[in-house]
């Protein structure tokens, strides 16, 4: 690669972590070519923690009440939080990027895995704040090394991911020493982030058994839209000060036995539990099948009898086996799952020979079941190509879904498509829309990569489809689209969708099993405790720099005989281990409880914002018919004796009812019980019928700050209160 | 009879944990099962009987995503 052109460069002092802390965070504006170094104060690490929470503090700090996504001022904050980069315990290698997001026009917050967390810490930072727009693009690199920050003109003709990624930890390292490029870590979208809202960042790390770069992505919300909007190719770090003890931790016995503890659970009992070592998140598609979860046909059905074909034993054998797939040092859960040696079939790379990252779970049925397609060498192409366009798999695959359903009603054509047959199955015609959206090529592709909610506007006022059904079938909340799990006969995961800060991802609350086959659930009030403990419990991952999958995706030999029914969910030893950890790495002393307390701060922070935003409000959790049931006739006969027996259970007798009839009834019957979640969620959660946190709720939690409380007094009223 | 999950479910003898998970189709593999309130541990899932009138938990630990 020719040399880069220097546009600015600033000189630093890379501080060294302490206790989980470097004290300071870094703010570039591509636009202006500034750099500023702020100071953390013990307030926002008593408030905020780290990693999104200091995300959601950084941008409130730099965003007016009217900024939307594509303003200067929107920014992308990167932030791991103080036990990203330790080594000693599993899935511990995460950052959290916040941003306004173009899909929901409020904040989200989307996590990866890969290096770039931890070697940004390493290179003296707590936090990245990029601002502003660039005139062209740049290449953004952080060297910690040398304590410099520097803004490049991108030589890059081709800006998508795996075009520039590697040439990128090749350019910034020891070109003598291939294995000194594990000390680079390289972010890109590409060129589908910036022709649609759907755009993810990509992660890199190097995989030193492979002698690649690899990708993990943090998918949702927009956030390589964003980046792209700011007309960065690629954002770099690089450090050299790694080690098993670069996070400066106040008691490395403990993290030790604590994380030894863990690794031994992982390689005696993950091989009898979920397998995450040999097939990761995908040994969950047979389960989802079985359970009717799978989404299939945009979430109509949960089952499909071809689901064999995408067995995870179907997957284990695509992936390389015995390679020790860790995203970060020291995990052993090793779910980074890759298909190696593939061969593209279509489109820019067509001919090339690869490694491929994933699929996970949610690809294979976004961008499987969900579209009607049950072949996986499908699948992992349109991973790749998704990842190196920089789209999000998830919103990527439950918007098209929507798109062939459109299409199979009729209310598009091969005229609006220009001549693509969009029926589910269809994957020639799918995979030509994928590369079609990320060229930017017509105006139907750009549609589309707007995502479902304006889609469904543009389908019913420029197609002339009918609103009413669109509404119904679109499978979005918030403005995001629905992450992969068939929600619509589980009253409590209507909440862990629908009742979210930001829309329907997994990441707050999964207790479909719990509510639905567990019965362990049965009144509202302990479906809005769930709904209060698990979001919370979650958004502490996103606070430290954690992965959630080593909480419950492997769990003590004696997890279950050990703990009642209802502790033994929230698998109670490693919890423990959390608090243990964090103490262990900040020197602090928090409890369970208060790990609990740091997320409801920043929960109800991030609450406020929304409404700071023009959202956050009770109207703004929509939910569509079809995630509370169904909406047509063959969904219903689908499971008949299941549905009928659901209108039995509610006091209405189906005998002799047409099925039309039948589903309309289960719907009002769903939609007074989803008010009544509404209202009890809202009730737990200290918010007012409105869903605003009331200022009681502030002030219990210490986040009473003036302009906090001024947002709430602005939009609470009276008659809202309980 | 028996209940599963607070539903009812015909009894026989000899039925086993093992059998009224296969009958129930759950392949979920973090199942956690407690026979009137007595936990079993997975191991002994197939060699345990549940006598009749029993109350019995098939706990799926949560997890997705």
């Amino acid at each position: 690669m020719e040399n880069m052109k220097l546009l600015a460069e600033w000189s630093y002092e890379p501080a060294k972590a302490h206790r989980g802390y470097t004290g300071k965070t870094l703010k570039i504006n591509v636009g202006e070519r500034t750099f500023e170094a702020k100071d953390v104060t013990e307030d926002m690490k008593e408030k905020f923690v780290g990693g999104r929470g200091f995300g959601l503090k950084l941008l409130w700090d730099a965003v007016k009440d009217t900024t939307k996504w594509n303003d200067p001022e929107n920014e992308i904050v990167i932030s791991g939080g103080p036990l990203c980069g330790i080594t000693q315990y599993p899935g511990s290698g995460k950052f959290y990027a916040v941003f306004i997001s173009p899909l929901t026009e409020q904040t989200y917050d989307s996590n990866a895995g890969g290096h770039f967390g931890p070697l940004l810490k390493f290179a003296g930072w707590d936090a990245l704040e990029i601002q502003g727009k660039s005139d062209k693009d740049v290449v953004v690199v952080i060297d910690g090394d040398e304590g410099k920050v520097k803004i490049f003109e991108s030589p890059f003709e081709d800006i998508n991911a795996y075009s520039i990624t590697e040439t990128l930890h090749e350019y910034f390292s020891d070109p003598n020493d291939i294995n000194d490029r594990k000390h680079v870590s390289v972010i890109t979208a590409g060129k589908g982030a910036e022709h649609t809202y759907w755009g993810c960042l990509n992660s890199s790390f190097w995989d030193s058994h492979r002698k690649i770069a690899r990708l993990k992505q943090a998918g949702r919300g927009g956030g390589g839209t964003v980046f792209r909007d700011k007309k960065i190719a690629a954002l770099v770090v690089k450090s050299h000060n790694l080690s098993g003890t670069a996070n400066d931790p106040v008691d490395v016995d403990t993290l030790t036995k604590v994380g030894l503890k863990l690794h031994k659970e992982i390689f005696t009992l993950d091989a009898k539990q979920c397998r995450m070592r040999t097939v990761g998140t995908p040994h969950l598609n047979e389960i989802m099948n079985e359970y009717h979860l799978l989404p299939t046909h945009n979430y109509k059905f949960g089952q499909h009898p071809e689901a064999d074909k995408i067995h995870s034993k179907v997957y284990e054998k695509l992936f390389t086996q015995g390679i020790p797939d860790g995203c970060w040092y020291g995990c052993t859960l090793a779910c980074a799952k890759a298909v190696d040696h593939y061969t593209i079939k279509t489109g820019p790379c067509k001919g090339q020979v690869v490694t491929v990252d994933g699929p996970e779970y949610e690809t294979v049925a976004g961008l499987g079941s969900n579209v009607g397609v049950f072949d996986p060498e499908f699948t992992i192409e349109a991973n790749f190509y998704a990842d190196h366009y920089g789209l999000d798999t998830i919103s990527l695959g439950t918007g098209i879904a929507f798109v062939c359903e459109c299409y199979e009603l009729g209310y598009i054509t091969k005229e609006h498509t220009n001549g693509l047959e969009l029926k589910f199955g269809n994957k020639d015609d799918i995979m030509e829309l994928i590369h079609r959206m990320a060229e930017g090529k017509d105006e139907f592709a750009k549609i589309v990569g707007m995502g479902v909610r304006r889609m469904k506007d543009i389908f019913a006022e420029k197609f002339g489809a009918p609103r009413d059904i669109l509404e119904k079938i679109g499978m979005e909340g918030q403005g995001i689209e629905v992450s992969e799990y068939v929600p619509k006969e589980s009253i409590a995961q209507w909440g862990g969708y629908f009742l979210t800060l930001k829309g329907p991802q997994h990441d707050e609350a999964w207790l479909i099993f719990m509510d639905r086959v567990n019965k362990q659930l049965p009144t509202f009030e302990d479906k809005a405790e769930a709904l209060h403990y698990f979001p919370n419990f979650r958004t502490w991952f996103s606070l430290v720099g954690l992965c959630k999958l080593p909480w419950n995706d492997i769990e003590p030999a004696d997890n279950a005989t050990k703990y009642p029914p209802q502790e033994a969910a929230k698998v109670p030893e490693h919890v423990q281990n959390y608090v243990d950890i964090f103490n262990a790495v900040t020197g602090k002393n928090i409890t369970k409880e208060e790990l609990i307390l740091q997320s409801e701060r920043v929960y109800n922070f991030q609450r406020v914002f929304q409404l700071r935003l023009g959202k956050g409000t009770r109207k703004h959790h929509n939910i569509p018919d079809r995630a509370l049931g169904p909406v047509f006739p063959d969904e219903w006969e689908a499971r008949a004796e299941y549905y009928d027996n659901e209108l039995k259970q509610a006091g209405v007798s189906p005998e002799g009812m047409p099925t039309e009839e039948k589903i309309k009834k289960l719907n009002e019957i769903r939609r007074k019980q989803w008010e009544e979640l509404v209202d009890a969620v809202y009730k737990r959660r200290g918010w007012d019928r409105n869903g605003i946190p009331t200022v009681e709720t502030l002030k219990r939690l210490g986040i009473d700050y003036p302009e906090v409380v001024a947002v709430v007094e602005k939009h609470a009223k009276p008659e809202d209160r309980w | 009879m028996i209940t599963v999950n607070g539903e009812t479910m015909e009894w026989e003898e000899g039925l086993t944990v093992q059998d009224i998970i296969e009958r129930k189709k759950y392949t979920f593999p973090l199942l956690a099962v407690w026979i009137n309130d007595s936990p079993v541990p997975r191991e002994d899932f197939s060699s345990t009987k549940v006598p009749d009138g029993a109350k019995v938990q098939i706990i799926h630990m949560i997890s997705g995503g």
